[in-house]
């Protein structure tokens, strides 16, 4: 399956190639169409590298931990890779120095969050700023004039305002806040909240939480299944015993036959040895007696 | 089968005639017996029960007269095996005779088992106060020929009916008692939080608060492992359920418990009337204020 692996990784190079030497012109143009054309020209291939990275991710997770190993190191390279090409885009993209700095900043505490997190560290980055600040203070609520319009829809996980006014924010705070919510769920959720620029992202967010669930009810399944194996367990143990006890009665008893049986032997010895001496005495009888049955009708002969 | 209840028939009468005849050598009841054995079979294989059964009664007179208990013993017992199949009335006749034989006997263990399966007899007919009283009849026997085992099987049965009969406070002693020599067997060590259990679901149908802390805190002392266990949670958050006279909790705790382990009917029934104390006593509640 590596080679799939390795058509990817052609791929991105060659489309990472495309984008940097795309981000450099675009960068020199001045504003105008063409610099939009470009900047919408460089925003597909960004998608594209996107789709590109998450199918090497689910590569690499599906093969053995030893090349495993190998090529998520590789991904991760080409992650951040990517990420810089982002970063870059958009400062093209933005008009205002500052937004771009102040994105930079937001979004490298968000990528380092979500690196960890496999595929979701694509969350793309190339968002809006206020959308995206929009989206942090679901994290942490400040009582700023803004940020108060903010919180009070944000707090409404599904509704998100999809004009925002920049402002002045304290941007350590949103970080802080940002960094505290490392949860897998958390990001995804605050990536479905957030406004994306692409429907796709937030497809593959409701696919992965609809895996999670999945995941979870078959542990519940299988913790449900143990405890039945458990139940059957102690039944099979209440049956063992009684076989065991039954067969210690009937060990008893074999022994007590054994006496009985010998006690027999005795008794029928006995008899055996009665019989023959009565045989005995009755045949000397039956002798004794023919002998003077002889001896009379003798007499008798002899003395006519 | 005609051919077999003819043959059987014929085995019938030739037996009568010996017996009302006067035989040769005195040996007319064993002769006799003999016929009645082979006709009785023959009965069964026509699958004619009553016949059969009463030909094994027959039987079993021939064998008293000659003195032999424990044959006669047996054929009551092959009676009752097959007045089973038809009224099971004269099946517990003829088994009360065969005990009483056996009894008689000295032959204690048979007449255990034998108790048994009146007891489950009288079960099947949903007759539970007599199935409790042979069932205690049985567990009894077990235990004076040490057959440890059995005596709890009957005695377990015992304590299910008891609850059924709401007469708790036996069937939890029964049970803790059974715990407590369980508790001594590596083999029967696993089931002892399954005993507590329904020792537990007891201690709740009698509804007494503090007794159901005090039994959750010997049990705890009885066996240190059970305070982890589901069970041990499932009483004590009914227990607080309870107290607290919250009918919603108690159906939470209870469906959790049944997802995980599916409760089965005699566990539900007692925990339905638990549910319906506790119902009407929130609504004794609110008629109050």
């Amino acid at each position: 399956m590596s080679e799939v692996f390795e058509g990817y990784e052609r791929q991105y190079c060659e489309l990472s190639a495309n984008l940097s030497r795309k981000c450099s012109s675009a960068g020199l143009l001045p504003a105008g169409d063409q610099k939009q054309q470009k900047v919408s020209e460089i925003k597909a291939a960004l998608d594209d590298a996107d789709v590109l990275i998450r199918k090497m991710d689910l590569e690499a997770r599906s093969l053995q931990p030893s090349a495993k190993a190998m090529m998520l190191a590789k991904l991760r390279e080409y992650k951040s890779d990517l990420n810089k090409l982002k970063r870059e885009f958009k400062r093209i993209a933005s008009p205002n120095a500052d937004q771009a700095y102040r994105e930079d900043l937001l979004e490298s505490g968000m990528a380092d969050v979500h690196l960890g997190a496999g595929e979701f560290s694509n969350i793309d980055q190339a968002a809006r700023p206020a959308s995206l600040s929009a989206a942090v203070g679901l994290a942490s609520m400040r009582s700023d004039d803004n940020l108060c319009n903010n919180s009070s829809h944000c707090t409404q996980r599904g509704v998100v305002p999809s004009c925002l006014q920049p402002f002045n924010p304290n941007y350590c705070h949103m970080e802080e806040h940002c960094r505290s919510k490392q949860k897998v769920t958390a990001s995804l959720e605050f990536a479905i909240v957030h406004q994306p620029a692409s429907a796709d992202h937030r497809e593959r967010m409701t696919m992965s939480v609809e895996r999670l669930n999945h995941s979870s009810d078959k542990i519940t399944e299988s913790r449900r299944t143990i405890m039945e194996t458990e139940e059957l367990g102690v039944s099979i143990l209440q049956d063992l015993h009684q076989q065991r006890e039954t067969l210690l009665h009937s060990h008893k008893k074999l022994h007590g036959v054994d006496d009985a049986i010998d006690k027999s032997k005795k008794v029928l010895t006995a008899m055996s040895r009665r019989i023959t001496r009565n045989k005995w005495i009755i045949g000397s009888i039956v002798g004794v007696l023919v002998v003077a049955v002889i001896v009379i009708v003798s007499y008798k002969l002899s003395h006519h | 089968m005609g051919d077999q209840i003819a043959r059987a028939e014929e085995f019938d009468k030739k037996a009568e005639k010996k017996l009302s005849g006067w035989g040769l050598f005195g040996s007319k009841y064993e002769d006799a017996a003999d016929l009645f054995d082979k006709a009785a079979n023959s009965f069964k294989l026509a699958k004619s029960w009553d016949k059969a059964g009463s030909t094994y009664v027959k039987l079993a007179n021939c064998h008293l007269k000659l003195e032999s208990k424990h044959e006669a013993a047996q054929a009551y017992v092959d009676a009752a095996h097959c007045y089973k199949k038809t009224s099971a009335n004269e099946a517990i006749a003829c088994l009360e005779l065969a005990v009483n034989l056996f009894c008689e006997n000295g032959r204690l263990s048979m007449a255990a088992r034998y108790f048994k399966e009146i007891a489950e007899l009288y079960e099947t007919e949903q007759n539970i106060e007599q199935a409790i009283v042979y069932f205690e009849k049985a567990a009894d026997f077990f235990q004076n020929e040490e057959v440890t085992t059995s005596a709890n099987q009957c005695k377990q049965k015992v304590a299910q009916f008891a609850a059924q009969l709401e007469q708790y406070q036996k069937s939890i002693e029964i049970y803790e008692e059974i715990a407590r020599q369980s508790l001594n067997n590596n083999l029967l060590k696993y089931g002892v939080k399954g005993h507590l259990l329904n020792a537990g679901i007891c201690q709740l149908c009698k509804a007494d608060v503090v007794a159901i802390n005090n039994a959750l805190e010997r049990y705890q002392e009885l066996d240190p492992t059970f305070s982890g266990t589901r069970e041990y949670r499932f009483i004590a958050d009914i227990a607080a359920a309870v107290d607290e006279e919250d009918v919603v909790k108690f159906t939470d705790v209870v469906k959790e418990f049944d997802s995980m382990t599916p409760l089965d009917s005699w566990k539900t029934n007692l925990l339905l009337r638990v549910k319906e104390k506790l119902k009407a006593k929130e609504l004794e509640e609110d008629d109050l204020t």
